[in-house]
């Protein structure tokens, strides 16, 4: 790219006084501070931990996602098929209706029938995003539609260009430049070694392969479903690009159950689930660019996700990547939790990369040690199915008793394997109990109830933030304070939030908040 | 946020010029709990504006009482002091 001088000689008196980019390379990595674009991405108090160590404990010798059913592994899906044709997820769709049917009848706040639509119809969106998306999936396979270009196969060689060189962390500078220009305000990067091995599953196997793809041999599911493919993974593949995709927070805030009695009782408005659908149809969007841009620049882009063109696909526990890349810490409620906007993650993404990035690692923003006392999620969950223990623990099978051990979701009924992953020291969730709710898919109110999940308007929430990160000794105080002054109070009105000034609002950013400022 | 500092900026600058231009005395102490007091009363301020914009009304209500009534306390001993010596 040398050569491409931006700056002519003709606007060389002005641009003594501006930044002035060379190239396009100066332009990916203007900020010559090291801290900054090539660092945490993160305001001070989040500090840094050693590689492959989060805030919470993990026990790498136990923990191995081959023994688990994983969060998104085949297994996984064929456990929620077996909650799909249970008889509490029919009861639980015919009770949506009868509240659908009766808040559009009523036109009640936040359940008239514009509400169901668009929230519906964002979610129908992302569903069909997901399939016609053609990238999605095995993005790096040799496809037609895919990797060509004027009928030829995208690489540098084909332009004649040298094979693209750059240091890992020049290289991260430029992913976090281009995921920033498509609205991520935040980048990581975990290396794919020993360690982070165990974090696939049996349906992933490495080897000596030019790019990913299906191997010839098939690996049956649970439930005796339709046996699956065993993925290759090629070895030269060695990084996760993980980011997040986040939430709009004023919409989060509306899903919150407004009724203590009838037929809507503990269900927050649909208006509210806006934003969980509209940041899930960002990710295959975001994840066809920077797979595009990979392919193009000359480098392999695995998406972990299924459905890919031979609705295959390879899933993996994107949460956990996101964790050790340091886009959150792992939180009570089950998933990752953001120091800038607590649970509102829609998802943790990654694409899977042979080009050379230099790894981030996880952070700790006091959020870990936070939880311990705070408990709000687990205090609003409706079905009671987030831990209220005060101190995390190794034991997956903490909601066994309640359940008289007779699970899907948390138990060793599955084939030995359990749901909730051994190795962890973490709070644990009853999946099942949170299923059986109708959650998340009509509930969804511990991430919008997070501390950390409030928007950043008052600058409070920073000094909070800031002191949290540095001690302990005021985190029941701040999380007393945070029921005090009634966040999460069931006041804020749908119907308002459809009425506001479109003129000077300035909230309506879908992925991050554009600027990447961060308060 | 931009207005509530701009108004704040005024009301200092006028505050100022008028204890100069009339020679009030205000001793050191005075001083500081003023500029504590001013510190207070625009945070106050702005998380309350920053808690409406959040659509945390009670939230924001909460901020201007609990921070806006020290910080009136603290700007009533200086005045309340500079009254009496003047008066
Ligand atoms: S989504 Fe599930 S875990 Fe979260 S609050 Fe609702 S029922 Fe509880
Ligand atoms: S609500 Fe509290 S306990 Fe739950 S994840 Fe957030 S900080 Fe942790």
């Amino acid at each position: 790219m040398k050569g491409m001088g931006l700056v002519g000689a003709g606007v060389a008196g002005t641009a003594a006084a501006a930044p002035i980019f060379k190239d396009l390379d100066d332009l990916t990595s203007y900020d010559t501070n090291t801290k900054v674009n090539g660092g945490t991405m993160f305001p001070w108090w989040v500090k840094e931990r050693p590689t492959h160590d989060p805030t919470v404990d993990v026990d790498w010798s136990v923990l191995d996602y081959k023994k688990g059913v994983g969060n998104m592994n085949p297994d996984f899906i064929a456990l929620l098929w077996k909650g799909a044709a249970a008889q509490f997820y029919k009861d639980n769709e015919q009770a949506r209706r009868k509240r659908w049917a009766e808040g559009a009848k009523t036109n009640k706040n936040g359940w008239t029938y514009k509400d169901i639509a668009f929230g519906s119809g964002l979610t129908t969106a992302r569903s069909i995003a997901r399939t016609v998306i053609p990238l999605e999936g095995w993005a790096s396979e040799k496809d037609p539609l895919m990797s060509q270009t004027h009928g030829e196969y995208i690489t540098p060689e084909v332009y004649g260009a040298p094979k693209y060189q750059g240091d890992p962390e020049t290289n991260l500078r430029m992913i976090r430049s281009l995921l920033h220009f498509l609205g991520i305000t935040r980048v990581g990067v975990v290396e794919i070694d020993n360690t982070t091995k165990k974090l696939f599953d049996n349906y992933v196997q490495f080897a000596d392969v030019d790019y990913a793809r299906q191997s010839d041999t098939s690996l049956p599911t649970l439930e005796n479903s339709t046996p699956i493919q065993v993925k290759l993974f090629p070895n030269k593949v060695k990084y996760a690009i993980v980011w997040p995709i986040r939430q709009n927070a004023t919409v989060a805030q509306l899903a919150q159950a407004q009724e203590e009695d009838g037929i809507f009782k503990g269900f927050p408005p649909i208006t509210g689930k806006m934003g969980v659908y509209g940041g899930y149809m960002a990710e295959p969007v975001v994840a066809c660019q920077l797979t595009h841009c990979l392919n193009w620049l000359g480098f392999e882009a695995v998406w972990d996700r299924r459905l890919g063109r031979d609705l295959s696909g390879m899933n993996v526990c994107t949460t956990a990547w996101g964790i050790l890349g340091g886009n959150g810490e792992l939180g009570r409620y089950g998933c990752a939790t953001s120091p800038l906007f607590g649970n509102l993650f829609r998802r943790n993404c990654v694409i899977f990369t042979d080009l050379p990035l230099k790894p981030t690692p996880p952070i700790d923003a006091g959020i870990a040690k936070f939880c311990n006392t705070c408990k709000i999620c687990a205090d609003r969950c409706p079905s009671g199915s987030i831990s209220t223990d005060s101190t995390p623990s190794y034991d997956v099978n903490v909601f066994q008793e309640k359940r008289g051990g007779k699970t899907w979701g948390n138990t060793t009924e599955v084939e030995g394997r359990n749901i909730n992953h051994p190795g962890i020291k973490a709070y644990r969730t009853d999946w099942q109990g949170c299923m059986e709710y109708g959650g998340p898919h009509d509930c969804g109110i511990c991430m919008a109830q997070c501390p950390f999940s409030n928007d950043n308007d008052a600058p409070i929430h920073t000094f909070v933030r800031a002191t949290v990160g540095s001690t302990t000794a005021l985190n029941g105080f701040y999380a007393n304070m945070e029921k005090l002054f009634g966040y999460g109070n069931k006041n804020n009105s749908p119907e308002d939030w459809w009425n506001r000034n479109l003129v000077t609002w300035e909230k309506d950013f879908l992925y991050q908040k554009p600027s990447g400022k961060l308060f | 946020m931009f207005f509530i500092g701009i108004i704040f900026a005024v009301a200092i600058t006028a505050l100022l010029f008028w204890i100069f231009t009339k020679g009030i005395s205000v001793r050191w102490y005075e001083w500081i709990l003023g500029i504590l007091g001013i510190a207070l009363l625009y945070f106050a301020v702005i998380n309350f504006h920053g808690g409406l914009y959040e659509h945390t009304t009670q939230a924001a209500w909460m901020y201007l009482l609990i921070l806006g009534i020290p910080a009136l306390i603290l700007l009533g001993i200086p005045a309340y002091f500079v009254y009496k010596r003047k008066g």
